[in-house]
């Protein structure tokens, strides 16, 4: 009878305690198993910049290139998981990595003193920009006239506008739709490099290209 | 006549209303018109659940902040931002813009994303070279902070409507509320 008395009250004990596990598992979100992989990819120009992966548990800092980190599920801590090779990349990130627009591109274009006319390094960007626009369907370009600070404000803010005008032109000489260039002009408020006023500054004598 | 002063005075306060509101609200939407994002390419099945709509994807289609962007089986999708970040999806995934902002001249910069299920790519642009750390993608069991870099992020397992996304915020409201 004791015995019997005894048993029946630790399979009661037990199913109690088996009850109160799986509703505490299902109320922290531990009956679904969530798994986050974390990889760090090198940038295009091969740096390697630095992420933090953090849990209510832990925090880990990944600053190598393809080193990864994984957390099984939720409230579990952050694992290292080593450095991958690109074949285990590809086999995760393969299909997302091809979707991966390329990063946009800015062209600098820069002018001889007081005009339209475009320096010669810069004549010979001319085929860069048009292989950027055409490898990136590009559908969203601008165009930023700047200028030097020799010449009145009112001056350079026309001569700013009519660089970015005169690129505008060049590149629909070229074929590029007109309705995806948008064109503005800063004239010269906004240097490269700082000047007193009056002073020549080949530098900020430019028009910007953006390629999106 | 007290019928058509009743009147009269229920089409000069509806029309007040109207005056007080609509600049307001024609600001808010004209705020969100540009969009955030911009979608590069889509390959198979790519939706936009945006508020109570579900959006098909296609090339130059603009994103907003709060839209939440799925991929379809044998599915892909590739976005560029107005900070110039660059984000890709592989298939059978799912990615809220939580909060995204580019405004280098009022400081306002910050990208939140939840990663719900499924793969993703990104390229990080000016927001974390101008502020780093202002970059934050969630998952269901962790949260990722960015200093500037290219990541690649996986989320398996089952997706479900309401699971919490990021790691600590709940829990850390529930300690402050504790002392």
């Amino acid at each position: 009878m004791d015995i019997s008395k005894s048993l029946y009250r630790i399979i009661i004990n037990v199913g109690l305690f088996i009850t109160i596990a799986i509703t505490g598992c299902i109320m922290t979100g531990c009956a679904t198993k969530i798994d986050t992989t974390v990889v760090l990819l090198p940038e295009p120009d091969g740096s390697v910049g630095e992420i933090t992966v953090s849990t209510q548990a832990n925090k880990e800092i990944l600053n190598k290139s393809y080193e990864s980190a994984r957390v099984e599920k939720a409230g579990k801590s952050v694992e290292k998981g080593g450095v991958l090779n690109l074949d285990e990349v590809q086999e995760k990130f393969g299909v997302a990595l091809a979707a991966q627009p390329l990063p946009p591109v800015v062209f600098i274009l820069y002018f001889q003193s007081g005009g339209t006319e475009l320096t010669d390094e810069s004549k010979a960007l001319i085929p860069d920009i048009m292989e950027s626009i055409n490898n990136r369907q590009s559908t969203d370009i601008s165009v930023v006239g700047h200028t030097d600070r020799v010449g009145t404000t009112e001056k350079n803010w026309q001569l700013s506008m009519e660089r970015a005008g005169f690129v505008v032109e060049m590149l629909i000489s070229r074929g590029v739709k007109e309705s995806i260039i948008e064109q503005s002009s800063h004239g010269e408020s906004n240097p490269i490099i700082e000047t007193e006023d009056e002073v020549a500054e080949p530098r900020n004598r430019r028009v910007e290209v953006m390629v999106r | 006549m007290t019928k058509t002063t009743k009147i009269l005075k229920l089409i000069f306060f509806t029309t007040a209303i109207f005056w007080t509101i609509a600049p307001w609200s024609y600001l808010m939407a004209s705020d969100s018109i540009g969009g955030v994002a911009t979608i590069k390419n889509v390959s198979g099945d790519v939706l936009i659940e945006r508020g109570n709509e579900l959006i098909t994807a296609f090339q130059g289609f603009l994103i907003q902040e709060k839209d939440i962007l799925i991929t379809g089986k044998d599915s892909s999708t590739g976005l560029i931002f107005k900070d110039n970040s660059v984000l890709s999806m592989g298939p059978e995934s799912r990615l809220e813009i939580q909060n995204f902002a580019f405004e280098p001249a009022l400081e306002k910069l910050s990208f939140v994303a939840n990663m719900m299920q499924g793969t993703l790519t990104y390229l990080s642009g000016l927001i974390t070279k101008l502020k780093p750390e202002s970059v934050e993608f969630r998952t269901p069991s962790a949260t990722i902070g960015i200093r500037g870099t290219h990541i690649a992020i996986a989320v398996e397992g089952e997706y479900s409507q309401d699971q919490q996304m990021g790691y600590m915020e709940p829990c850390q409201e529930c300690l402050k509320k504790d002392s």
